[in-house]
């Protein structure tokens, strides 16, 4: 069995992935969706793997269902849910609708479709990963764990904003 | 006066002192059984009739949550899987939406804290617009709503 800092190591490498696939997430939204919800699942591993009660779970279905039956856990549940949901679509949503002749033309060609670019990190990220991640700090060990946190694209705008000031010597 | 009636006789098993039962049914082959086993099966048998009931209530919270939502929802399906129940929720839009996911999670929530579904395990999640065929490879489902001849 994987101990919190072994799946606090695997959640910072989806994060390291995610600020990678975030430079160009026109080219790869679905998985920006994908690795987004894989960096939760190792987290909400993490934080199981330090209670005896629970430990390791190996799928899906169970772990969605210890979050929303476990008392402590049920915060956690309602983002990591629309995470997984929208990995899920990341993943197998597929449009078999024709693509010539009569009717052909499909609903959906790629997942911004689904998720345009725009919405990205406001709707998904910022919204859903950045708050899991804040109520999950609370269930890991001082400092999170050693998470790397993914830091919403307004906290990151402030920053650059604020590196800048502090460079130029003007406040803001 | 005694009655001649032939009464039926009590076999009395103590679980806690082991064992194993022969069965010899109508209809197949005789089987053996070890106690524990017997009460396993006695015990899923009475939780059958809880399970149906629980599912019907389900499947009328869904259909309560759903109407009210009806002008965002295009199709709902509902499957039993071996690892429990799931429902699909198409909306009538393309695009994702936080807001209606949220809602999905409470009223995911809210039937994981009934004890009226005790017995059930569930797993609900939104789909964009999409046709029948495409929902299939998310859910092998057995009902759906609204029913095929409230269809618009």
């Amino acid at each position: 069995m994987s101990s919190e800092a072994e799946h606090i190591a695997i959640a910072n490498r989806n994060q390291a992935v995610l600020e990678y696939l975030l430079h160009d997430p026109a080219t790869c939204a679905e998985w920006v969706a994908v690795v987004a919800f894989y960096k939760a699942l190792h987290v909400v591993e993490a934080i199981f793997s330090r209670d005896s009660t629970i430990g390791h779970i190996h799928n899906h279905h169970t772990r969605l269902d210890k979050l929303k039956r476990e008392k402590q856990y049920k915060k956690l549940f309602s983002s990591y849910r629309v995470l997984w949901s929208a990995a899920i679509v990341a993943r197998y949503l597929e449009d078999r609708s024709p693509t010539t002749g009569a009717g052909a033309g499909r609903l959906y060609s790629r997942f911004q479709d689904y998720m345009p670019i725009a919405d990205l990190r406001p709707m998904l990220l910022d919204q859903f990963l950045a708050s899991f991640e804040r109520d999950a700090a609370t269930f890991l060990t001082p400092s999170c764990g050693g998470l790397s946190l993914y830091a919403p694209a307004n906290a990151q705008l402030r920053q650059s904003v604020s590196g800048q000031a502090s460079r130029t010597g003007t406040g803001i | 006066m005694i009655s001649t009636q032939k009464r039926p006789t009590w076999q009395f098993l103590n679980q806690s002192t082991g064992g194993r039962v022969f069965i010899t049914p109508l209809e197949g082959e005789a089987f053996g059984l070890s106690v524990d086993n017997v009460v396993a099966a006695c015990r899923s048998q009475e939780k059958i009739g809880e399970f149906t009931e629980q599912v019907r209530d389900l499947l009328d919270r869904m259909d309560k949550w759903l109407r009210e939502r009806a002008s965002e929802i295009h199709r709902a399906y509902f499957g039993l899987e071996p690892d429990g129940a799931v429902v699909a929720v198409v909306r009538r839009d393309k695009k994702f939406n936080p807001d209606f996911e949220t809602a999905l999670s409470e009223l995911d929530l809210s039937i994981a804290e009934d004890p009226a579904f005790s017995l059930m395990t569930l797993r609900v999640f939104a789909l964009p617009f999409c046709p029948d065929e495409t929902v299939a490879s998310f859910v092998k489902y057995t009902h759906s709503w609204p029913g095929p001849h409230a269809q618009e």
